[in-house]
């Protein structure tokens, strides 16, 4: 039994340099890739682990628009479960969680799900779904491990999954203990945005494309193809061709300039968190000829004097710091630190930065 | 930074000499006293920017104050440098155009270059004296090792995170008000309007929707039922037009039924008549015969009454001579007692009864006194003083005496009264059944007082019974008639009857046919009626129907009648569906502003993300915080590493590798005069570890250069100049060569150094 197992679309996010519509165009594209592969493939299932939309304020047009390039593709079944963001749900309607106002909830996106026969949204109501025929069945579970009881019928249980699990406790995961991992035959996570297994039977597909600045290492856009079979499943991550990058990326020598001279900026998104004040003559060059690709972070010029202090600070930010937040904190503090004490400065710069 | 050439005027006992350093390392050998400490204080003080500092240091008998000139090269740049203390001025030209006056400008200028406070840093590192080679982390230095560890800056940074955020139930830090708290604030509260007129909108635009869809549905549905409508009146048309044809028929069908039954209805009529009338002829015949009867009958009645009263007649008599012979018998039973009076009856009884109750209440006691001989009382014997009561009287015997005794003498005459009617009636009770039938008697008596005799009553007897018998017989042939005529009267009770029967089917099967007649005129009417609107039927409805057959009007009518209702139903929802038809356009005649829902909907998922954004610069706020109060101890911690690294690095190059390294027993790099001169550990080769006082003065004094230079490495990364006075005063020929080797190497690197010494 293979599946699919995809998450983090965050459709309707304005990604920088790429522009919102470019962004959906290119999901849309991919996810039709996807399909694609899926017939090929004879996979039945397609299981979006959170976040799909951006927004609960997304334009409905944009959301059906997707459903409807689901819908099209009948032999496939198409599992959802709500998102959000974890530090701010409740507050804001974070992404699409399943709040009051949730686009899930909306009558024509209701009405449409309910129409189309392969679309399967489950919600804290409904937390679990069963394929006779196939013999498989979904759980959700909503920042928390699933709670529905395993239904008999079914021979794989796939569990469903959006928030933060995983080993650091210090950054609030929830550990994936012993008894959660040996209920199901696999548990499909959504909420990081790149591609992690947490142990054999767990993993975080990341972000389906790419749209925001990550590690270099990190930044590639996928899902995962999941063999369901005991004693663990076989899991392979397969990456996006063609699919934009977002990197940030530090140039503290010639050799750093060599590598981002090299990369391919035709979908590539450079972020300068950190160089060397000397060579800041190329980059800015460099920059010119590339003004929408290459960005250079506040606070990103260093002095060489300063490099020993950077480097420690990059420690102890990679330490303390969730990774999500560590790109942002640096930015924060380089610029804080180059500028400080001058307040009004500081606060000026995080409402540009932050667009309040 | 590189020094060119430093020009003296009137400073000190440098009254008029220039110093040009074209070689690097520059060794200037002179003897003591002959400036190579004051060209150090010199260019110190040109550093300063301070022309009032040089005052005081005018050459001896000069009046005019002193002048230094400083000429260096930054890049490819040469400035020059002017501390006139004549007009307390200082001025820095440069090739590149710089021309400034000011210190505080000319600072800022050194600043930009990277040399940061470079007069405090070139005081307090550049210029390591032999016989001070400690170094204070002061004032000017503190700044400078500020810039890289950046501690102030840090405490700083902390203190404006804090200051812009505030902890909130525990682990939750939210913004101050005067910070991003009122944004914040702001942007809830917009948000919370902009929900709750989404809310609204949302709802009117959902209530539009469902309507919309209502309204489709309901047109489908009025339309099908329109449709139904059509057809059902063109089948009641067709229906309609079956019934008239039916009914046609039918009523030409009834028509002739009429017409027959309406035959026969007169012929029944015709033939109850002359029924009727023969009827009516037998019964007058028998009315007739009947009142012949009826007058004989006359007599029946007399003679039968006349029986009557013979036989009541003949019961009184009967009666009277059973009287006569009960009295017959009473007198038989009187006897002689016949003719006695019956009062006289009555006293003796009276008597008889009164003698015998007085008899009964008389009591008498005879008591024997003496006797010789038996005494016999009522027979029995007493002896003497025996008593013997007795009533009324007692017979005594006594020998040959017999008494007799009465209780009374009223009693003796009683006794003779009552022997006397013993002898007459015998006993009281045969006088008492005297009395009695002597009353009967005279009842009976009375009540024969006007009847005939026996003899009489039994003559008048037997004639009345002859008479009873021939009126009899004469009744008996009366009787026959009185059967005959009640024969005669029940026949024409019977006739009568049948009459009336026949009168009354007469008088309905006339109706019937009136009515028959009355329904063949209607039925004319129908018919032609019928007639008119079957003309309206085309011939080939006409064959159709007559192709159909069988059409029963009665079906058809109840089909119409089921095809009208079900159309009247239909109307009903018809005009009920158009009702709400009208209602749902009304309801939908304006469609809401879907572009206002959207722009709503993208205003709000603005202000979401951009909440979404405070909220998440709080967190990286609240991270950096984290970070900043471990930032500070660990780059010290990491600087205090490097620097004794680098001290090591130093000291063991310049003792040839005979200290392998050294430890600085101090937790922060911020450390005083006293620190930086004692607090050092060296460990060499062997393995053996010395404290600094144990150190010799040279090893000591090599060690603290090491340091000075790690110092200078560490937070000088800009190249500079060293000064150096006397460095060389406690080292052997190898340490001397191997810090030589070491300035070469800092010589490499880009620094100058300036070595001035008395020795050669």
């Amino acid at each position: 039994m293979r599946l699919y197992h995809l998450a983090d679309l965050h459709l309707g996010v304005d990604p920088p340099g790429l522009g919102r519509e470019l962004y959906r165009r290119l999901v849309f594209e991919k996810l039709t890739e996807v399909i694609e592969e899926a017939r090929r493939e004879a996979v039945k299932f397609i299981v979006f682990a959170g976040d799909t939309f951006d927004s609960n304020a997304l334009a409905t047009s944009t959301v059906l628009s997707f459903l409807r390039l689901l819908a099209e593709a009948r032999e496939i079944n198409f599992i959802f479960i709500p998102g959000g963001g974890g530090d701010f749900y409740g507050e804001v309607s974070g992404h699409d969680a399943y709040g009051p106002d949730s686009l899930y909830r909306r009558l024509e996106v209701r009405s449409f799900w309910e129409r189309a026969g392969n679309l399967h949204l489950l919600t804290p109501e409904a937390p679990s779904l069963v394929f006779p025929e196939e013999k498989v069945a979904f759980y959700g579970g909503f920042f928390d491990y699933p709670r529905a009881a395993l239904c008999e019928e079914a021979a794989y249980h796939v569990a469903v999954l959006h928030g933060a699990f995983g080993e650091r406790v210090e950054f609030g995961e929830r550990p994936l203990s012993s008894p959660q991992l040996a209920r199901y035959d696999y548990l499909a996570l959504g909420h990081y945005h790149r591609f992690r297994k947490i142990g054999p039977k767990a993993a975080y597909a990341g972000a389906f494309l790419q749209f925001e600045f990550l590690p270099h290492q990190d930044a590639t856009s996928g899902y995962v193809v999941v063999e369901l079979k005991r004693p663990a499943p076989r899991l392979t991550y397969r990456e996006l061709a063609d699919a934009p990058r977002f990197l940030h990326l530090q140039v503290f020598d010639e050799n750093d300039l060599e590598r981002l001279k090299k990369l391919d900026f035709e979908r590539t998104f450079v972020k300068i968190t950190a160089y060397l004040a000397p060579l800041e003559t190329p980059l800015l060059e460099l920059k010119k000829q590339l003004p929408d690709r290459l960005f250079l972070a506040e606070g990103a010029r260093t002095e060489p004097e300063n490099l020993t202090f950077y480097q420690i600070l990059e420690r102890i930010i990679a330490a303390k710091v969730p990774e999500h937040y560590q790109a942002e904190v640096k930015e924060l503090l380089l610029y804080g630190l180059k500028i400080s004490p001058q307040r009004t400065k500081i606060e000026k710069f995080l409402q540009d930065k932050y667009g309040l | 930074m590189r020094l060119l050439k430093v020009a003296f005027r009137n400073y000190k006992i440098l009254e008029d000499r220039v110093f040009e350093f074209a070689e690097n390392p520059f060794y200037y050998s002179a003897p003591n006293e002959t400036g190579k400490t004051t060209l150090i204080e010199g260019i110190k003080d040109a550093f300063s920017l301070a022309p009032a500092r040089l005052k005081d240091k005018k050459t001896a008998g000069k009046d005019v104050l002193p002048v230094l000139e400083v000429t260096f090269q930054i890049g490819e740049e040469v400035y020059h440098l002017k501390i006139n203390a004549q007009d307390e001025t200082v001025s820095l030209r440069g090739s590149d155009g710089t021309d400034l006056s000011r210190p505080a400008a000319i600072e800022r200028f050194w600043a930009q270059k990277g040399y940061h406070f470079f007069p405090a840093v070139l005081n307090s590192l550049l210029i390591i004296r032999e016989r001070d080679l400690t170094v204070e982390v002061t004032r000017g230095l503190k700044a400078l090792m500020d810039t890289v560890l950046k501690s102030a800056t840090i405490e700083e940074l902390k203190k404006t995170f804090e200051n812009m955020l505030i902890f909130q139930k525990g682990w939750e830090l939210r913004f101050r008000k005067q910070s991003f708290g009122k944004k914040e604030k702001r942007l809830r509260e917009e948000l919370a309007g902009l929900r709750q007129e989404l809310e609204r909108k949302r709802s009117l635009f959902e209530e539009y929707q469902k309507n919309t869809a209502r309204l489709e549905g309901l047109k489908k549905a009025l339309s099908a039922k329109r449709k139904e409508r059509e057809v059902l009146d063109q089948e009641l048309v067709w229906l309609q037009k079956k019934l008239t044809y039916a009914e046609y028929q039918h009523l030409l069908a009834e028509e002739k039924r009429l017409q027959k039954e309406s035959l026969l209805k007169e012929k029944e009529v015709k033939g109850l008549e002359a029924e009727i009338k023969a009827l009516e002829e037998a019964s007058a015949q028998l009315e007739r015969e009947e009142e012949a009867l009826s007058q004989a009958l006359e007599r029946l009645k007399e003679l039968e009454f006349q029986i009557k009263e013979a036989e009541r007649e003949l019961d009184r008599l009967a009666e009277q001579r059973k009287l006569w012979q009960r009295l017959k018998e009473i007198d038989e039973r009187l006897g002689i007692f016949k003719e006695i009076a019956p009062e006289v009856l009555e006293q003796d009884l009276l008597d008889w009864q009164t003698s015998r109750k007085l008899s009964k209440d008389s009591q008498g006691l005879v008591k024997v006194l003496a006797a010789e001989e038996e005494v016999l009382v009522n027979g029995e014997r007493l002896g003497p003083g025996q008593a013997h009561t007795f009533l009324g009287q007692a017979e005594i015997s006594y020998g040959p005496l017999r008494l007799e005794v009465y209780v009374s003498a009223a009693l003796a005459s009683a006794k003779e009264k009552i022997a006397r009617l013993e002898a007459t009636y015998g006993t009281l009770e045969r006088l008492t059944e005297l009395k009695k039938l002597k009353r009967t008697r005279e009842t009976l008596l009375f009540s024969l007082k006007d009847a005939p005799g026996p003899a009489e009553a039994q003559k008048k007897t037997e004639e009345l019974e002859e008479k009873v018998k021939e009126a009899k017989e004469a009744l008996k042939g009366l009787l026959e008639q009185k059967e005959r005529r009640k024969a005669l009267l029940l026949r024409r009770k019977e006739i009568e009857q049948k009459l009336a029967r026949l009168r009354k089917k007469a008088q309905e099967a006339a109706l019937a046919l009136e009515k028959l007649r009355l329904n063949q005129a209607h039925l004319a009417q129908r018919l032609q009626a019928c007639e008119k609107e079957i003309e309206h039927l085309t011939l080939k409805e006409t064959k159709l129907l007559e192709a159909e057959g069988g059409l029963i009007p009665e079906e058809l009518r109840r089909k119409i009648e089921e095809k009208r209702k079900r159309l009247a139903s239909l109307e009903q929802e018809i005009i009920a569906l158009e009702k709400e038809e009208s209602h749902l356009e009304g309801l939908t005649k304006v469609r809401p502003d879907e572009e206002e829902l959207e722009r709503l909907l993208a205003r709000q998922k603005e202000l979401e993300e951009k909440l979404g954004r405070l909220i998440r610069l709080a967190d990286i706020l609240h991270h950096g915080l984290a970070v900043l109060n471990t930032l500070r101890e660990e780059i010290n911690r990491e600087y205090l590493k490097r620097f004794e690294e680098k001290v090591g690095e130093y000291f063991s190059l310049i003792t040839h590798g005979n200290y392998q390294g050294v430890k600085f027993g101090a937790q922060s790099l911020f450390f005083d005069g006293e620190t930086f001169k004692n607090r050092w550990e060296v460990t060499r080769k062997d393995g053996k570890v010395f404290a600094i006082e144990s150190l010799s003065d040279g090893t000591a004094a090599q060690l603290l250069l090491s340091a000075r230079l790690a110092l200078i490495r560490l937070f000088f990364e800009r190249q500079a100049f060293l000064l150096l006075d006397e460095p060389f005063a406690y080292f052997d020929h190898q340490r001397t060569q191997k810090t030589k080797a070491l300035f070469e190497a800092l010589v490499k690197e880009g620094w100058q150094i300036m070595v001035l010494s008395a020795k050669a």
